[in-house]
């Protein structure tokens, strides 16, 4: 009895093991505001093409974080979203960012929600220089009007993740 | 009992044991059970979720006005482009066989030649029906891992992944202007 017990002890272990991994692995936090810029060329505009209907926008991006000290903190690059309409005024929302900091360090972030989802579940990825085995994942919020007092910012969201490098 | 030797008739040993205690062993093991149950149903949830397969090749066809050119701007240097592409599945009455769409592949440059892709295509099946795919890997990776998601029409609860190869070289029977394309095989449920 001890035996069977010791056993089913041990894999129940081992299992839980392996289903809290990614979090143990992500051990580092951050979180902070991605605000993006508008690129007057690039501007969003509906387009239909080869059967399919999106839009697709592409801005200028930088990255603030709650701790100034963060890796992620002052790093700038290149936001594209695309956005496919579902009907009912929902929409499949796929967005894709690459950021350098001031190093020339490069990581990439992605995420695939829908409009009517409350936030984006994004992923966090490497890279070069200091970012080569960033890997990590968290959450961001729906795109919100830019209070920066920038013009040029169009709009801004808030995330937070977890991540190892 | 103080005469029993140990080791000898274990099972007269068992009849021993009180009964509350072999019934809080049990108890214990039916616990232990349940739980692995519950674990082992949450780690292999995505396989039996993913039921059904689809596989074949999408082929990619060069959009001029798009072309994949070096660009670099805010601190980044990447390269992208836009192509039309559409997807041939080997079992023809698969519900993704002949959907056409878009796709725009991203490629930022890595340390050793290493470069870092990122791939998003939307596709419509010819009922109009619209799924989304989408892929990260490494230039030097075998085969990338992709995401399949829905969706509009049949495609509405689509969810699925899967592996694509690299971009290979035209098979024979490809039109001129098709620019390169690659297999691929996922797991999906609709």
């Amino acid at each position: 009895m001890i035996m069977k017990n010791l056993k089913f002890s041990t894999f129940s272990f081992f299992l839980l093991s392996l289903l809290l991994q990614v979090n143990y692995s992500f051990a580092q936090s951050a979180k902070g505001q991605i605000i993006y810029t508008t690129i007057e060329e690039a501007r969003s505009t509906p387009k239909s093409m080869n059967g399919v209907t999106f839009r697709n926008t592409l801005t200028k991006a930088r990255l603030e974080t709650a701790d100034k000290n963060s890796p992620f903190n002052g790093v700038t690059g290149v936001s594209e979203s695309w956005v496919v309409p579902m009907g009912d005024g929902n929409a499949l929302i796929h967005g894709f960012s690459v950021l350098a900091d001031k190093d020339g360090d490069t990581f990439f972030v992605y995420f695939t929600s829908t409009r009517r989802d409350k936030q984006n579940t994004v992923k966090i990825k490497g890279g070069t220089g200091k970012f080569m085995n960033l890997e990590g994942s968290g959450t961001s919020s729906k795109a919100e009007r830019a209070d920066t007092g920038i013009k040029e910012d169009c709009c801004m969201s808030s995330w937070e993740i977890k991540y190892k490098m | 009992m103080l005469h029993v030797q140990l080791g000898n008739q274990i099972q007269n040993v068992d009849l021993l044991v009180p009964i509350s205690n072999n019934k809080k062993t049990k108890m214990k093991n039916s616990n232990l059970f349940t739980t692995t149950i519950i674990l082992l149903g949450v780690l292999f949830n995505m396989n039996i979720t993913y039921a059904q397969t689809a596989s074949g090749r999408i082929i990619y066809t060069t959009i001029e006005e798009a072309r994949p050119a070096p660009k670099s701007m805010n601190g980044v240097s990447f390269q992208n482009g836009m192509f039309k592409a559409r997807l041939e599945t080997d079992n023809s009455k698969s519900p993704f066989n002949k959907a056409t769409g878009v796709c725009e592949n991203w490629l930022v440059p890595g340390e050793n030649g290493n470069a870092f892709i990122h791939g998003v295509c939307i596709f419509a099946d010819p009922d109009g029906s619209t799924f989304v795919t989408y892929s990260s890997s490494k230039a030097k990776d075998k085969s990338s891992t992709i995401h399949i998601k829905g969706g509009t029409g049949k495609f509405l609860n689509l969810d699925g992944t899967g592996t694509s190869s690299k971009t290979l070289p035209l098979d024979a029977d490809l039109k001129v202007d098709d620019c390169c394309m690659s297999t691929w095989k996922i797991k999906y449920k609709m």
